[in-house]
C-alpha cells in the first residue's frame, strides 16, 4: 500500500511537479487557447476583408485610371497643337521652328508615356503600347501642320531627316544610300499622283506605315502641305460627334433636313442608309387590286398620324368652342377636341391657360 | 489596422456613391443596368432613353385602339417558324451590341411616309413594297450586297450577311411580316432575321426615344 501510495504520490508528485515545473509556460499555454479561436478568426477575417477591399479598390482605381487615360489620349493631339502654336509665336528662325515643332511632335510619345505611367501604374503594358501607337499615329498630322507654317522644301527635308532619325537607326544608312538613289525614282514618286491619292484615303495608321516605308528622299517629293490640308478637312468632320438634341416632352429627336446638312457625318450607317435608299427608291409597281387597297389604307393611316401631331396651347380667354371654331370653323366641333384630350380636360367648360391640347385633324 | 480598414471602407463607399449618383439621374431606366444607349442614326448620335416624366401619357396616334381588320389584324407571335421574335429589351441590346459594331441593322419595313414621320433610332428604311414589286435582278443583288451578301457564280452567298432586326407599326401591322417573308424567299438566312413584333407602338408605349425627319417628310411620300 505504502509503496503503492508512494508510487501514486510519487506519480502525482511527479505529475504535479511536472505541472508545477512547467507552470509559467502552461499558464501561458492554457490562457491562450480560450481567446485564441476568436482573435484568430477575427484576424483572418480582417485580412480577408482587407484583401477583398484592396482588390475592389484596385479594380475601381483601374477603371477610373482607364477612363482618365482615355480622356488623356483624346486630349493629347490638342496639347500637341497648342505646343505648336507656342512655337509659332516664338518664331526666331524658320529652321529652328521646324526642328522644334518636329522634335516636339516626336516627343509626344514619351510625354504620353510618362503621364500615363503616373496616371495608372497598374495599367497594362499593352495599353502603353497602344498609347504609343496612338500618339505616334497622331504625330504625323501635327508634323504636317507644323510644316505648313514653313517653306515646303525646308520642311520636307527636315521632316524627312527627323523621320529617318526617329524611325530606325538603320534609316541613317538608308538616308546615305538614298543620296545615291537615282533621280528617276524620285521623279516617279513625285509624278505618281496615284500614290498621293491613296495616301489621302489612308487611315492614320496606314499613312504612318506608308511614310515609314518611304526613303527620306522620297519623302521630300510628297506635297505634305496639300496632304495635311486635305486630311484636315476630312478629320475635321470626323471629330464633330455631337449628340442629337432630344425633346424633353415626347422624347423625340427631330432631324430637320435643311438644318442637319451641315452636321451630318458619313458614318457607316449613314452611308448604308443612303445607298439603300437609292436602291429602294423606285416607286413600286403593284398590280393586284387587293395590294392597292392595303397600301391605300396604310397611306391613309400615315396621314392621320401626320395630322394627329398638331397641338395648341391654351391662352387666357380661350374656350373650347373658340378653339374649335379656329381650327374647324365650327364651334360645335369642340367635342372632337374634348374627346382627344380627355386625359387633360376633365370638364369641357374648364380649360386653363398653358394646357397643351391635341387638335385632331379629322 | 483599424484606421486602415476605416479608410479603405470610406474610400470604397465614396467611389460607390459617385457611381450610384451617375445612375440615379435616370429615374426611368430601360433595364436595371441600362439607363440609356447611344446609337448612330444617319450620322447623328442619338441617346436612346425613356421619357423621365412618370406622369406622361401617350396621346398620339399610337394610342389609337381600333383600325379596320382586315387589313390591320392582330398578328401571331411568329412570322415564320425559323425566325426569332424579339421584344423591346432585345432591340436595345441589339443597338448596343450589333448596330454600333456594324454587325446588324435595324430595318423599318414601313412605307417611307411612316418612316419619316417617326422611327426608331438607327433604323434604315426598306419599304416592304421593294421586294414585293419584283424588282430587276441587278437591284436585288445590289440590295443584298449592301446587306453583306456576296455574289458567287451568279448566286448570292449570305454567309457574311448582316443580322437584320425588322419592325413596323406593331402587332396589328403587316408590313414587316411581308418583308420578312420576301427576304426568306430570296434566300436570306432565317437565323439572321429578327422580328420585333411590338414595333413602333410597343416602342412608343415605353416612352423610348424616336427620330422624326422633317425635310424628308412630304418629299419622299412616293406612294401617294
Amino acid at each position: 500500500m505504502k509503496r503503492n501510495t508512494s508510487v501514486e504520490e510519487e506519480f502525482f508528485a511527479y505529475g504535479e511537479g511536472a505541472n508545477g515545473a512547467h507552470n509559467p509556460n502552461d499558464h501561458h499555454f492554457k490562457a491562450a487557447p480560450t481567446p485564441s479561436p476568436f482573435s484568430k478568426i477575427i484576424q483572418i477575417l480582417l485580412i480577408i476583408v482587407l484583401i477583398a477591399l484592396l482588390i475592389v479598390l484596385g479594380i475601381i482605381g483601374y477603371m477610373y485610371a482607364k477612363k482618365a487615360f482615355a480622356e488623356h489620349q483624346s486630349a493629347q493631339p490638342v496639347a500637341a497643337v497648342e505646343k505648336k502654336k507656342q512655337h509659332t509665336s516664338t518664331t526666331a528662325s524658320q529652321s529652328s521652328l521646324i526642328s522644334q515643332g518636329v522634335s516636339g511632335t516626336l516627343s509626344t510619345p514619351e510625354h504620353s508615356k510618362q503621364s500615363k505611367s503616373s496616371l495608372a501604374a497598374a495599367s497594362l503594358v499593352s495599353q502603353s503600347q497602344q498609347a504609343a501607337a496612338v500618339s505616334s499615329h497622331k504625330s504625323p498630322s501635327t508634323k504636317v501642320q507644323s510644316s505648313v507654317l514653313t517653306q515646303k522644301v525646308q520642311s520636307a527635308s527636315f521632316v524627312s531627316e527627323k523621320v529617318a532619325q526617329s524611325t530606325t537607326n538603320s534609316s541613317v544608312s538608308s538616308a546615305l544610300a538614298s543620296v545615291q538613289a537615282s533621280a528617276e525614282q524620285t521623279k516617279k514618286v513625285a509624278s505618281s499622283s496615284v500614290g498621293q491619292k491613296s495616301v489621302q484615303e489612308m487611315s492614320d495608321e496606314e499613312l504612318i506605315e506608308y511614310l515609314r516605308s518611304l526613303k527620306p528622299d522620297q519623302l521630300k517629293n510628297i506635297d505634305i502641305e496639300k496632304l495635311i490640308l486635305e486630311r484636315k478637312k476630312s478629320s475635321g468632320s470626323k471629330k464633330k460627334v455631337a449628340v442629337a438634341k432630344t425633346e424633353y416632352l415626347n422624347n423625340q429627336v427631330v432631324l430637320d433636313k435643311n438644318v442637319q446638312k451641315k452636321k451630318k457625318e458619313a458614318t457607316p450607317i449613314a452611308q448604308l442608309s443612303q445607298k439603300l435608299a437609292a436602291i429602294v427608291k423606285t416607286p413600286p409597281v403593284i398590280k393586284e387590286t387587293k395590294e392597292k387597297s392595303y397600301i391605300k389604307g396604310l397611306v391613309q393611316e400615315a396621314q392621320t398620324r401626320e395630322a394627329v401631331n398638331r397641338y395648341y396651347i391654351v391662352a387666357p380667354g380661350d374656350t373650347l368652342s373658340k378653339i374649335a371654331k379656329r381650327f374647324y370653323g365650327q364651334a360645335s366641333a369642340y367635342v372632337k377636341i374634348y374627346e382627344a384630350n380627355q386625359d387633360i380636360i376633365k370638364d369641357p367648360k374648364l380649360i386653363f391657360p398653358g394646357q397643351k391640347l391635341r387638335i385632331p385633324k379629322y | 489596422m483599424r484606421i486602415v480598414v476605416t479608410l479603405v471602407l470610406l474610400v470604397g463607399l465614396a467611389f460607390g456613391a459617385i457611381k450610384k449618383k451617375e445612375d440615379e439621374i435616370y429615374l426611368v431606366k430601360i433595364t436595371p443596368d441600362i439607363p440609356y444607349v447611344y446609337v448612330d442614326h444617319k450620322g447623328v448620335k442619338v441617346k436612346v432613353m425613356r421619357i423621365q416624366d412618370t406622369n406622361h401619357l401617350l396621346t398620339d396616334d399610337y394610342s389609337k385602339t381600333s383600325r379596320p381588320c382586315p387589313p390591320f389584324c392582330i398578328h401571331p407571335i411568329k412570322v415564320d417558324k425559323r425566325v426569332k421574335t424579339v421584344a423591346t429589351v432585345e432591340v436595345v441590346k441589339f443597338m448596343r451590341d450589333k448596330v454600333n459594331s456594324g454587325k446588324g441593322i435595324i430595318i423599318d419595313a414601313r412605307l417611307p411616309k411612316w418612316y419619316y414621320a417617326e422611327t426608331i433610332p438607327s433604323a434604315i428604311n426598306v419599304p416592304f413594297t421593294f421586294l414585293e414589286s419584283n424588282p430587276p435582278k441587278e437591284k436585288v443583288v445590289a440590295f443584298f450586297k449592301l446587306l453583306g451578301a456576296k455574289e458567287k457564280n451568279g448566286k448570292l452567298d449570305f454567309s457574311n450577311a448582316k443580322e437584320l432586326l425588322i419592325f413596323c407599326n406593331g402587332v396589328w401591322c403587316d408590313q414587316s411580316p411581308r418583308l420578312i417573308r420576301n427576304l426568306i424567299k430570296y434566300g436570306y438566312p432565317t437565323d439572321k432575321i429578327l422580328y420585333y413584333r411590338n414595333g413602333m407602338q410597343g416602342w412608343k408605349l415605353l416612352g423610348l426615344t424616336t427620330v422624326v425627319e422633317k425635310g424628308n417628310f412630304i418629299k419622299n411620300s412616293q406612294t401617294k
